[in-house]
């Protein structure tokens, strides 16, 4: 320590000297994050890994280790099957029909002109409304008998639809809901994303003669990659996790026709009192979402162009 | 290839006020063509009206004698090197260049072919696998001009290529660029607003000002026989003293006409007194009041600020300018004491 640092040190209380030193530790300073960290994240995650060990009954508080039985259960269990198929098709309908409509929206979105900026605006709005209203509006919009949807279909001659109600339409309806909903947000990253990539990018294009087909595939679609990704990965993980709108909806029915995963974690745990299961449902999904996000990461981000 | 562009206006859509107005010009077959001016003067317009890039408000661009005014950009058969490059950031260097030919539905034995060839001309040939992003900014100019001449375009358009390299740099590239004139024997356009770019690569100079051709020629007409006074100011390190006078006419000479000491030459002189003093390595610079005004004088002589000395100059240095500050004969100096020197 240098002498006049030394001097000043002694000028000052013992408080003062322990606050300094700790000031300059870099664990003392992370602290607060780990911790927040640990206890928000790192301790519910073994908590449920934990229980999913378990036969746990939170009444009564007592807990059983009962191994491997939580999994088989559910390994056994067509409910489980028919919840992890409904997952998949949710998550695959979202990603790719929900990604198709925000690049064409943010396509054709992309210009400065008033009216754009209007549409944008209105495309938006769904964003900001809660999920739990943006369902019970389409709940209203879907209702099969006097909803608004039923009496457009009927008045072009078309059948009408049960929509939540039926087994073979509730998911499509809650798909819907789910993509409207977040169509907004996602086409607004599009177009931050198309207006990053230079001008100057399109006119080199325009003098190598390429035309508008090979221009968007190979200059605008590679370029717009860092922002796709980024919209996959999140997409993906919030489609696995996506609870509120089955949960307003329809509950999981008919018939476990929009029962989703973490639905059913719910459902098994605060309906069933199973929390083991409950808790094994969770652990799958946790091995699903981190293996996927992984995967994105690595296969997508080396085919990612980052500038 | 010859480019004709005739009467050419152009306003940008919102404005009001013509960026060029009623432009004539006739660009040589395999001429250097250097479109001189400072910033704003609408030499990058005139060239992205050439290019396809920027709409023509109107007038006629021909090549050869081919209306292409109205043409898309890809089918004129030029090739534009940008100032940043332009290049696509992800692809390869290799994948740069045939991007465009793809386009042009050449076979791809051909393209390899072309690429191969392109790469060996600017020295890439160790780099054709790697991306834009591991290359430095010299490596990506060449890539650049490699993009170019793998197309063998009409003409060349070049909008301040090597603005973006440092000095030394620089340099290197304006030689390479030379050689690659010479052995490509086509038409080069190129923009810049560095003159001594202009003047060390140009078969030819137009110098523009605010949408105007100011002058156009040769790099030694437009240094030694500047058209007005507005040429004279702007070539040339330091440009031209330009002096005006009392009945609005102008009188110039060059900052290197301008010596400290008598000779054979400098037969005039005037008085004179030393106001500033730079210095600039090899010499100094030095302002002085002549009394109707400033002059720049480039001398390796030192002298102390604040000295009254006398200025010398050969007579025929002198440049005279009308009114409209376009040159004209010479007139009788009544404002300027200056003093010849008899024959001796």
């Amino acid at each position: 320590m240098p002498m006049n640092e030394k001097l000043e040190l002694k000028q000052h209380g013992t408080c003062y000297r322990i606050l300094n030193r700790l000031l300059k530790n870099p664990y003392f300073l992370m602290a607060p994050a780990i911790i927040c960290c640990l206890v928000l994240t790192v301790y519910p995650v073994c908590f449920a890994i934990y229980l999913s060990f378990h036969k746990w009954d939170p009444i009564t508080s007592r807990k059983k280790f009962v191994g491997l039985e939580n999994f088989k259960y559910l390994l056994a269990s067509e409910d489980f099957h028919k919840v992890l198929l409904n997952t998949v098709i949710y998550m695959l309908v979202i990603l790719f029909v929900g990604l198709l409509i925000k690049v064409v929206l943010g396509v054709f979105l992309n210009k400065r002109t008033f009216a754009h900026n209007m549409v944008q605006t209105i495309v938006f709005t769904p964003h900001i409304i809660a999920s739990v209203a943006v369902a019970a509006i389409f709940m209203w919009l879907m209702d099969p008998t006097n909803g608004i949807f039923n009496v457009a279909l009927r008045a072009l001659h078309l059948p009408a639809s049960q929509w939540y109600y039926g087994s073979g339409t509730a998911l499509l309806s809650v798909l819907i809901v789910a993509i409207w909903s977040s169509t907004g947000y996602g086409v607004l990253r599009v177009i931050a994303g198309l207006r990053s990539i230079p001008e100057y990018l399109y006119e080199a294009a325009k003098l190598d003669k390429a035309g508008a087909f090979t221009t968007f595939t190979k200059i605008t679609i590679p370029m717009l990659s860092p922002t796709l990704l980024y919209l996959i990965v999140t997409t993906s993980a919030s489609a696995f996790t996506s609870f509120d709108i089955v949960k307003m909806m329809t509950e999981g029915g008919p018939d476990n026709a929009t029962n989703l995963i973490a639905y059913y974690v719910y459902q098994q745990g605060m309906g069933f009192n199973q929390y083991g299961r409950a808790m094994a449902a969770a652990v799958v999904l946790l091995i699903f979402n981190s293996s996927l996000s992984a995967l994105n990461f690595f296969v997508l981000g080396r085919r990612t162009h980052y500038q | 290839m010859s480019i004709v562009l005739n009467n050419i206006k152009k306003v940008y859509p919102g404005n009001k006020k013509a960026v060029i107005e009623h432009l004539n010009l006739n660009i040589e077959e395999g001429s250097f063509t250097v479109l001189l001016g400072p910033s704003g003067c609408g030499k990058t317009t005139l060239l992205r009206m050439i290019a396809g890039l920027e709409e023509v408000t109107d007038g006629e661009i021909f090549v050869d004698d081919k209306n292409i005014t109205h043409m898309e950009p890809g089918d004129r058969n030029l090739a534009m090197v940008f100032q940043n490059y332009a290049i696509y950031p992800h692809m390869t260097v290799r994948g740069n260049i045939e991007f465009g030919l793809k386009n042009y539905k050449i076979t791809k034995e051909k393209i390899k072919e072309r690429v191969d060839s392109v790469l060996e001309i600017t020295g890439l040939t160790e780099y054709g696998e790697r991306m834009p992003n591991q290359l430095s900014g010299g490596q990506r100019q060449r890539v650049a001009l490699a993009r170019a001449i793998s197309k063998s375009p009409k003409a060349f358009l070049m909008d301040e290529p090597l603005s973006n390299l440092d000095a030394k740099l620089r340099n290197q590239m304006r030689s390479e660029l030379i050689q690659l004139f010479n052995q490509l024997d086509t038409t080069f356009i190129y923009v810049t607003h560095d003159q001594s770019e202009a003047l060390t690569m140009a078969t030819d100079i137009v110098v523009m000002r605010d949408g105007k051709i100011m002058q156009k020629g040769t790099p030694q007409e437009i240094y030694r026989n500047p058209a007005n006074v507005f040429v004279a100011q702007f070539i040339g390190d330091p440009g031209m003293n330009v002096i005006r006078l009392k009945d609005r006419r102008f009188i110039g000479i060059k900052p290197r006409a301008l010596s400290f000491r008598s000779s054979q030459n400098d037969r005039a002189s005037l008085k004179a007194t030393v106001v500033t003093r730079e210095f600039l390595g090899v010499d100094y610079q030095y302002t002085l009041d002549i009394g109707i005004g400033k002059v720049v004088v480039r001398s390796a002589d030192e002298i102390e600020i604040g000295t009254e000395v006398r200025l010398y100059f050969p007579e025929k240095h002198l440049f005279y300018f009308d009114e409209d500050e376009n040159r004209c004969d010479a007139f009788e100096l009544s404002e300027m004491e200056v003093v010849y020197r008899a024959d001796e």
